[in-house]
């Protein structure tokens, strides 16, 4: 093989990883992505320079599947797209409801957001058949654009003036929430996600779950309080992540992978409970912080 | 390592090396093979499995050599991949042989004649 200069998409790939590795690994990374790549096309390319991007970002950040943070990652990421989906759905549901619709179709933007949220559970009931179906490459390309149409939403909203979303700490969860499940999926190591009947049965499990808990928030929603007021339901997140903290050890990584997947939709549920601070919030917010103690304990016993 | 089941691209790289000490872009041409051109590992993904599996103790960088002027690994699969690989393959033939077992007892089901009473 004649050896050929990288190409820029490479040279940068290269520099996003850390200089020692770089140093000790790059001559190696360059001759198998020549290798890997020869006669290929324009795009084959820059796949490849990505994905070697990708693992220079993990290194500096310490998510590779060598590093307890990637290995976490990776049993988040079915659970987080299980947990989408079901976000998605009851995003849906809601806006279904009787008495709650804000968005009448009588307006461009308005149509708009309903039309996104129509597609939203279909784009994650594919990403989730992609993971189900061990086919993560498709599920990880199908998590852009359904992250990228609930982000439309902040515009559209800002444009159709609603009420009920339209406030600051709505918009600001419109764009952290969808971020932080993408980050969760994108970021996962793909040398450890595949498809195995102990993921499917964690997924079959986190739909459960999230059927219970938005099934509570659903049911009891227009109850006991008016639309909008905190209700006890909207604390049953932040008590999935207590439990999930509190049996978090080394020798359970499902534990620490579900606390980790649950975090965008307790930060959905939390945050409107905490502005303004609310007692349901106070009393979410010392119980996850009480929980999250156990792990941090056993980390330091273990270090002792 | 825990005892739960590999992840496919653990157990295709292992599985690669189980014969025969390879480089790295011999061991994304031979998971190709092995998949029946299902898997194509990009160098990014190798790269982090090879850090792990080496970081696990389960292959070793049995040499390095100098091929047209560039420096490459050779990986081997260490003892402990060996016991890891042949424990998952145990795992898998007991799935194959009951599978097996049970399509070869498998009876279809007897057409019941028209007008017969169960």
């Amino acid at each position: 093989m004649t050896q050929r200069h990288p190409s820029r998409a490479l040279r940068w790939a290269l520099r996003l990883h850390p200089a020692a590795y770089r140093a000790e690994h790059g001559a190696e990374l360059t001759a198998i992505h020549d290798q890997a790549t020869q006669g290929a096309g324009r795009a084959e390319r820059l796949r490849e320079a990505f994905d070697i991007a990708a693992h220079g970002l993990r290194q500096r950040t310490g998510l590779g599947s060598d590093r307890t943070a990637g290995q976490i990652l990776a049993q988040a990421a079915p659970l987080a797209v299980a947990l989408a989906m079901g976000g998605s759905v009851m995003n849906l549901l809601w806006l279904l409801a009787p008495d709650v619709r804000t968005l009448p179709p009588d307006s461009l933007p308005n149509v708009l957001v309903l039309t996104g949220q129509f597609v939203a559970p279909l784009l994650w009931f594919a990403v989730l058949a992609g993971v189900w179906t061990g086919r993560w490459a498709a599920a990880r390309a199908l998590v852009v654009p359904a992250t990228l149409l609930r982000l439309c939403d902040v515009p559209l909203l800002l444009l159709t003036h609603s009420g009920v979303r339209g406030d600051h700490t709505g918009m600001a969860l419109n764009v952290v929430v969808p971020l932080l499940t993408a980050a969760v999926v994108l970021a996962a190591p793909r040398d450890l996600l595949g498809s195995s009947s102990s993921q499917r049965t964690a997924v079959a499990g986190t739909t459960a779950l999230a059927v219970l808990v938005w099934g509570a928030q659903f049911a009891t929603a227009f109850q006991y309080l008016p639309p909008g007021g905190p209700r006890t339901t909207h604390t049953l997140w932040a008590a999935v992540l207590a439990v999930a903290l509190l049996c978090w050890r080394r020798d359970r990584p499902a534990a620490a992978g579900l606390a980790v997947a649950v975090l965008p939709v307790v930060v959905q549920s939390t945050v409107p409970l905490l502005l303004p601070l609310s007692a349901f919030g106070e009393g979410a917010l010392l119980m996850v912080l009480l929980s999250a103690a156990a792990p941090l304990l056993r980390a330091r016993r273990r270090h002792a | 390592m825990t005892d739960r089941p590999l992840q496919e691209p653990t157990l295709l790289l292992l599985t690669a090396l189980a014969d025969e000490p390879r480089h790295g872009y011999g061991l994304i041409q031979e998971i190709d093979a092995i998949s029946q051109g299902r898997v194509r590992m990009r160098t990014g993904t190798l790269y982090g499995a090879l850090d792990r599996l080496l970081q696990q103790g389960l292959i070793q960088v049995e040499r390095e050599e100098i091929v047209d002027g560039r420096a490459r690994k050779v990986y081997a699969l260490a003892e402990a991949g060996r016991s890891v690989l042949a424990a998952e393959a145990e795992r898998l033939r007991a799935v194959v042989d009951e599978a097996e077992r049970r399509l070869a007892g498998h009876r279809a089901p007897a057409t019941r004649p028209k007008g017969a009473l169960a």
